[in-house]
């Protein structure tokens, strides 16, 4: 029998923690519990004998804080683990080998430092010895963060075909350490395709109760519940916990009354923990949890769930008919993309819809890059958009939780491409009605695809509950019946308890006025039951007729949603319009009021050329604020807003003027040296001397010498600026110095930092030593005067 | 309170006081200076607050600059002149919470201004939540100043037997990188000597 048949029968159980009783038997304050393995396997595999002769049924391998960036020879640490194990149940029935990987114990990338695909191959590497060793099931556990959950899953699934099983570690507020929520970990691990899910660590059994019941509500899978014996604390070296093995198993009779399939222990729990543990909750009803059929997608904090109130997905980032956009993607521009992510986050749609389809650019490249950044900036789910299907697969992996998939179609080689990517990487998937012979007229054909199209997903493994039905809005301007036929089908595939999806905006193609056309008829398809609509946010009408129905048809408790939304309506752009008509060019820069600057710029664009624009106002205020932050009459935030704003003026500028306007000659390179990754004032001066019209090379935080070397050289630039922040680095700032003179004695370098002195950069022989960013700006003037 | 008991808890922001000063120091602004978009930045900042704490209190032993805190022992001249006169002392940690990195992170690539003033904040808010913690601690203990890792000769690293002490990762979800910086970021370890 496999350890998930056995689940299926009975109540199976974990064993307990390891270090603790390792701790018992000698192990010393900071000697590492993985290399008894080798050095100790009598004692190991003794240990996992008293677990199972207490009643475990699954015994963990002494593993947890193995792999290749800790130890050199992990696979001989993990093969001895494994064995050790293997050789414990061999006098037992129904035992298991769980190989055990805990964390990294590194934040992945963009808050720690871990690149998300170096951690798939640190448990990689872990999982191929495990498969090897002959586990019978691999054990993620104690992740604290869910995309290091989903690396070590992806890793596994990729390297053997053994049962999966996940806990993850909650905190009194019932999240992740990084944010995620039970419903966003059942979400995303569910669709993962693992096959056993749960908790363990944490603070005590008391604490996991809320938790496991929630687990219970949302969860399909057996639930695995493996707390510690309470709150943790050190003495003498060693930790020791607050409950015994009395109260433990108490509260763990109330986790199995709460839903707990699968128990055991963690940090703390020894024999006698689940011992009395089994004694206890042998005899209670044993039944696994239903299945649950709601359909839902998540980020790395939240689950979305679909079918109840109308799902909103924002789709500004979509190049189609944006020119904006098509410029940004041509020319690497990622930070106007981030922009429309979180202004449309603001105007309140549930999921973000990332299509960067050009025939000119690197679809896949681009698609990676746009999911990772996007989900730096936002935490709303993504629905990744393309059908480019390496593109798909990029923004996939690399996506933290379970994505919006647009889209599959009836077409075989369409389902064929798309749905291995679903299985193997999560998530819901839209489906558009139209196969080989094109776009059925009809809704009744429309439903067959629809309908077809399921078959065919779950003949891959992938559940009805995921497929989401675009019935396809086409132009009324072309056959008047367009939207009729669409809303019928609508209206059949709630029928048939399918959800459904639009493109709202396509039905108006080719006519005058089109926000009245969209709003009404996205009302109209909302009345028929439509659940996701993919629209404009920007568009008041297409909102208006969101919360007008959402109010009506008694969606909105106390219509709550409404009122806020009717409240916030007109007042950011009242107040806008105020400060535009007090407000030139001149006096919105020294004030650093963005928007002002950009309107005014564009006014004063149908009346002035370019350059009397930047010598007439940008660079007079700009010298304006400069002169009052040099004269300590205005703070440095102020000339932080005022050069922001003049940036944002001159980026209207540009869109005019001749690349040969600009004076392009005027190059500065920053960087802020190699060891140091504080950048904050290297940025305030990137800032600033963008401003003021210098081309500024920014070579980033951390930056080894010689790429700085290179990029003065490849550009011919004279000028240097080189930022430090601590102590311990400007000895890296001193080396950075002496490679450029030797490559170039004519460059010349500018230095600055918090623990620079006029003094100290004298020592390391740097050309100037500027104390804050204006006076930086003002040697750059002199220099290229 | 017996040595290495844990206490942990979370502390709700309107409790905790902004210290005005710090604001005033990090921004490099007088006292009392804002303006619109400063005030806009520390509201959002300000829903991504999570206060939380960890204490415990440990014996203290020094011999020839040597400190012995029970978990650990440390050369350091500086700590053992701070600490003269204890034999006990509570170290603690505080942090703001992830929220505050991943809504710096936005700030960061959305707007250089803002994530200016954001930063400001955030440490304004870690100073603030640590003067909190220390004047609780001290109606409970008669306190001297509190150290913490980096200040004079006591080494950064040292950092890491605190949080490894303080089960911080458990407990209030502190990590360490490979250069001993915390995430969450804005997070503050110490050492207090008990009089």
């Amino acid at each position: 029998m496999n350890v998930l048949e056995a689940i299926r029968n009975k109540r199976i159980y974990f064993d307990g923690g390891m270090g603790t009783v390792l701790q018992q038997k000698g192990l010393k304050s900071g000697e590492k519990p993985e290399l008894w393995n080798l050095t100790h396997p009598e004692i190991i595999t003794q240990i996992h004998k008293d677990y199972l002769s207490a009643g475990a049924n699954i015994i963990t391998t002494n593993t947890f804080g193995v792999n290749k960036d800790k130890f050199q020879d992990y696979s001989e640490i993990i093969k001895a683990g494994i064995d050790c194990a293997k050789l414990a149940c061999k006098d037992f029935e129904d035992a298991f080998v769980a190989f055990d990987m805990g964390p990294t114990g590194r934040l992945l990338k963009p808050l720690g430092d871990l690149d998300f695909e170096n951690a798939v191959e640190l448990f990689a590497q872990n999982v191929r010895v495990a498969k090897e060793c002959g586990a019978d099931l691999i054990l993620i556990e104690t992740m604290n963060d869910s995309y290091e959950t989903k690396a070590a899953v992806l890793a596994a699934k990729e390297n053997c075909d053994l049962p999966i099983f996940v806990t993850n570690v909650y905190d009194e507020s019932q999240k992740l350490m990084t944010g995620a929520s039970p419903q966003a970990m059942i979400t995303m691990l569910e669709s993962l395709g693992v096959d056993a899910i749960g908790v363990n660590c944490s603070l005590g059994p008391d604490k996991m109760v809320d938790v496991v019941k929630q687990y219970n509500e949302y969860c399909s899978l057996p639930i695995i519940v493996n707390p510690n014996a309470g709150l943790p604390k050190v003495v003498d070296g060693k930790t020791v916990f607050t409950t015994d093995a009395e109260e433990f198993s108490d509260y763990m009779v109330e986790i199995a009354k709460s839903g707990g399939t699968v128990l055991g222990g963690c940090c703390g729990t020894t024999p006698e923990y689940i011992k009395r543990t089994v004694e206890k909750t042998t005899g209670l009803e044993y039944t696994l949890p239903t299945k649950k059929d709601f359909t839902a997608v998540s980020s790395y904090t939240h689950a979305v769930q679909i079918g109840k109130k109308p799902i909103l997905i924002g789709e500004r980032i979509n190049p189609t008919g944006k020119k904006r956009l098509k410029e940004a993607l041509k020319s690497d521009d990622i930070n106007y993309i981030l922009g429309e992510a979180v202004s449309q986050e603001n105007e309140g749609v549930h999921i973000l819809d990332v299509n960067v389809g050009l025939p000119e650019i690197d679809e896949p490249k681009w698609m990676q890059n746009a999911v990772y950044q996007i989900q730096a900036v936002t935490d709303l789910p993504l629905q990744i958009d393309t059908s480019d299907v390496d593109a798909l697969e990029k923004g996939l992996r690399i996506y933290n939780g379970k994505p919006l998939i647009n889209s599959v179609n009836g077409k075989r080689e369409s389902m064929d491409a798309v749905f291995p990517l679903v299985k193997k990487y999560g998530g819901t998937v839209i489906a558009l009605t139209l196969d080989e012979d094109g776009i059925p007229e009809t809704s009744q054909k429309r439903v067959e695809i629809a309908k077809r199209i399921i078959k065919t997903a779950k003949e891959y493994g992938i559940d009805k509950k995921d497929i989401i039905v675009d019935p396809l809005a086409m132009t009324i301007s072309a056959d008047t019946k367009n939207a009729v036929v669409t809303l019928e089908c609508i209206k059949e595939l709630r029928k048939l308890g399918v959800y459904t999806s639009l493109g709202v905006s396509n039905i108006s193609f080719g006519l005058p006025a089109r926000n009245v056309i969209n709003s009404v008829f996205f009302a109209t398809a909302l009345q028929s039951g439509l659940n996701l609509a993919i629209m404009n946010p920007f568009s008041k009408d297409m909102m208006n007729a969101y919360f007008g129905f959402c109010a009506i048809a008694d969606l909105d408790p106390s219509c709550k949603s409404f009122i806020e939304y009717a409240s916030i309506d007109d007042e950011p752009s009242k107040q806008t319009q105020a400060q535009t008509a007090v407000l030139d060019l001149h006096s919105a820069i020294v004030k650093g009021v963005v928007s002002t600057a950009i309107e005014k710029t564009k006014e004063l664009l149908c009346s002035k050329k370019p350059l009397e624009i930047i010598d007439g106002y940008i660079i007079p205020a700009l010298n304006e604020i400069g002169n009052d932050f040099e004269n300590k009459k205005a703070y440095l935030p102020q000339l932080l807003m005022s050069a922001e704003a003049a940036s944002k003026a001159f980026d209207e500028l540009k869109k005019k003027l001749d690349l040969a306007d600009v004076n392009t000659d005027k190059k500065v390179i920053l960087a802020t040296v190699k060891g140091d990754v504080h950048d904050i004032g290297k940025n305030i001066v990137k800032v600033l001397l963008e401003s003021y019209g210098f081309n500024v090379i920014d070579l980033g935080k951390d930056v080894e010498p010689e790429k700085i070397v290179e990029c003065a050289r490849e550009n011919n630039c004279k000028l240097v600026g080189l930022s430090a922040l601590m102590t311990t680095t400007v000895a890296s700032m001193e080396k950075t110095i002496s490679l450029l003179k030797q490559a170039d004695s004519t460059i010349t370098v500018v230095v600055g930092g918090a623990v620079l002195t006029e003094e100290y950069s004298k020592m390391i022989n740097a050309d100037m030593y500027c104390p804050d960013a204006m006076s930086t700006v003002r040697f750059a003037e002199n220099f290229y005067s | 309170m017996n040595y290495y008991d844990l206490v942990t808890n979370t502390v709700c922001t309107e409790s905790v006081d902004l210290n005005e000063i710090e604001v005033a120091r990090r921004m490099n602004t007088g006292l009392g200076y804002s303006n619109e978009t400063v005030q806009k930045v520390n509201r959002e900042l300000n829903a991504t607050v999570n206060y939380k704490y960890v204490y415990t209190l440990v014996p203290v032993e020094i011999k020839e600059n040597y400190v012995n805190l029970g978990f650990a022992s440390v050369k350091s001249e500086s700590l053992s002149r701070n600490l003269c006169g204890c034999s006990c002392a509570i170290i603690f940690a505080t942090t703001v919470g992830i929220g505050v990195d991943r809504y710096l992170n936005k700030k960061k690539l959305l707007s250089t201004s803002e994530f200016f003033f954001a930063d400001a904040l955030g440490s304004a808010y870690a100073e603030s939540l640590c003067d909190y913690v220390n004047q609780m601690l001290g109606e409970k203990f008669n306190l001297k100043p509190r150290f913490s890792p980096g200040y004079g000769d006591l080494p950064l690293e040292f950092q890491a037997s605190l949080l490894k002490t303080l089960c911080a990762d458990k407990t209030i979800g502190i990590t360490l990188d490979k250069s001993f910086y915390m995430t969450p970021a804005k997070s503050i370890t110490a050492i207090i000597g008990v009089l």
